[in-house]
């Protein structure tokens, strides 16, 4: 008798178990199992041409479709972005005026974490003293160090320092020293020059990485947020990072305001 | 009067690209630094066995088999290279001229005096902070090598180009693609890199002075990683339409001294004003007519 109650306590404990395994997100049960292959130096082989889906670059936050692209859903945990009271006006102000002001519209360096959900594909290389971003936007290139270096000082760049180290399975790349100048997004979305951004990149499948980044700024936020999204590989065995040198386009570069009389093109 | 002032301008926009942006005071340490004028670079080797290290080389072969040459590599900057292509860097043919076609010189010719005007079909892409292509950046940017696993990496300094070199075989783009960059193809032959480069953009500038290629030019380049401190880089630029014959431009790179030395971000379109101030310019002067 005893024995059976123990057979019913253990039969309900394990039933606990696998019901409580079923609440865990499916995303984090893909992290937990997937086993990554590794590269030729044994680091958690990342490469690959990857993209996002969706509209975070839109707005990170649930959207409606607009001229600014389609609608979608948050990517931010929460649903919210924590401002200050200051910066929640001055968000409004951003996205009043975004024509004009957004770094995207001008083809300017896009920041982090925005250069991984531009709509555009990067390519991601692995060396041991290297993580390469090659971004098909502009020819960015994010120089992500992971020989145990630290951050530079008293220097201030668009898509900041990126230094990073392997956790596991997982690439996490901690980047500062931003110049405050981009944006999250093409909704006004914003930070300061004292934004510091951790990101985590891990396989969840062969052709899938869990992104996720979290933003401390206390200059702007009340408390750090983070945002997840998922990389899909381009499968394509043909799949090449092009260019999308949108600077470069005729009608955006000054200059080109020229006086036709004044032009003579050539044969 | 009109031209001596775009050339001001023009040699003000040197200085002002190099520097432009959030790296401004790094980044011109850095160009000045790095800085070393000669006049002959690309066109004599014989001085690289001075410079050459003892020990073998290359010092270490990577996971992939490739040579391991990484590391960032700065210019012998040749003024002939970057002021105009000159006797200075190219190397063959025997009269050191580019071999253009009769249409083609008279084009370049043209396009060599609107490079320092405002003219929207002749300004120099560098004026604008366009890309550089292929063979423009290897004479006169550093540049860092990379070598992930089957792969050769090449991360420019200046507009923050970069370019993948595959290693395997696989074919080339389709016709029809122009890329500011071009797509690379390449493979070892010992220690030197062999690059095939197609699908280049014809709106390409090699020079200030108006030097250009049409959509049908092929880049054979050849990156003879000589000793640990010698990277000997020569380009063959094949273009039926433009050239009658194959030309070759010769560079040469030494290794950065400092291994804890990192390019810096380059900001170039964020900070271009130079093709505003310019056209500023023109119209001012026409205004004092």
């Amino acid at each position: 008798m005893e024995a059976s109650g123990r057979t019913i306590l253990g039969a309900f404990l394990l039933a606990l178990l696998v019901a409580g395994s079923f609440v865990v997100t499916s995303v984090d049960a893909q992290v937990a199992r997937y086993e990554p292959p590794r590269t030729v130096d044994g680091i958690p082989d990342l490469q690959g041409i990857w993209q996002v889906m969706g509209s975070a670059n839109v707005n990170l936050l649930a959207h409606s479709a607009s001229s600014d692209g389609p609608a979608g859903e948050s990517v931010v945990e929460g649903g919210v972005i924590p401002y200050q009271d200051w910066a929640a006006k001055k968000q409004q102000e951003n996205y009043a005026d975004r024509q004009k002001l957004d770094g995207e519209r001008n083809c300017l360096l896009s920041g982090v974490p925005r250069a991984t959900y531009l709509p555009h594909p990067f390519q991601i290389v692995q060396t041991p003293d290297m993580v390469a971003i090659l971004h098909e936007y502009a020819h960015m290139q994010r120089r992500v160090y992971t020989n145990k270096t630290s951050h530079l000082e008293d220097l201030q760049f668009y898509l900041g320092d990126s230094r990073g180290r392997y956790e596991g399975n997982t690439l996490v790349v901690d980047t500062v020293n931003f110049n405050g100048e981009t944006w999250f997004d093409r909704a006004g979305n914003f930070h300061s020059d004292e934004l510091k951004v951790e990101e985590r990149y891990t396989r969840i499948g062969p052709d899938h990485i869990q992104y996720e980044a979290t933003m401390t700024d206390p200059k702007v936020f009340t408390r750090p947020w983070k945002l997840q999204l998922t990389l899909y590989r381009n499968i394509d065995p043909k799949a090449q990072i092009l260019d999308y040198q949108c600077y470069a386009f005729e009608d955006r570069t000054p200059g080109m305001t020229v006086p036709l009389s004044r032009q003579s093109p050539l044969p | 009067m009109k031209t001596i002032t775009y050339a001001c301008v023009t040699a003000a926009f040197c200085g002002v690209l190099w520097g432009a942006g959030a790296t401004m005071l790094r980044a011109q340490d850095q160009e000045l630094s790095g800085l070393s004028i000669d006049l002959g670079a690309g066109s004599d080797d014989e001085n690289a066995a001075d410079e050459a290290p003892q020990g073998p080389w290359p010092k270490k072969m990577l996971n992939d088999g490739q040579p391991d040459v990484q590391g960032i590599w700065d210019p012998l900057v040749s003024l002939g290279c970057f002021a105009g292509l000159g006797p200075g860097c190219i190397t063959d043919p025997p009269d050191r001229k580019i071999p253009y076609l009769p249409w083609a010189l008279k084009r370049k010719m043209e396009a060599a005096v609107g490079t320092l005007t405002p003219n929207a079909a002749q300004m120099d892409t560098r004026t604008r902070a366009w890309p550089d292509g292929v063979p423009r950046l290897n004479y006169y940017t550093e540049l860092q090598v990379l070598q992930p696993p089957g792969a050769v990496v090449i991360l420019y300094d200046v507009h923050h180009e970069f370019r993948y070199i595959p290693l395997d075989s696989r074919p080339h783009l389709d016709d029809g693609i122009g890329l500011w960059m071009g797509s690379s193809r390449g493979h070892w032959e010992g220690t030197t890199l062999v690059v095939e480069v197609r699908n280049l953009s014809d709106r390409m500038r090699f020079s200030l002075g108006g030097d250009f290629a049409s959509d049908e030019l092929t880049v054979t380049e050849r990156w003879d990683f000589v000793n640990e401190n010698t990277l000997q880089l020569s380009a063959t630029l094949t273009d039926p339409k433009v050239y009658s014959q194959p030309w070759t431009v010769s560079s040469k790179l030494s290794r950065d001294e400092d291994p804890t030395w990192e390019i810096m971000e380059y900001a170039g379109v964020e900070g271009e004003r130079d093709a505003a101030l310019m056209l500023e310019i023109l119209e001012n002067v026409d205004e004092e007519k």
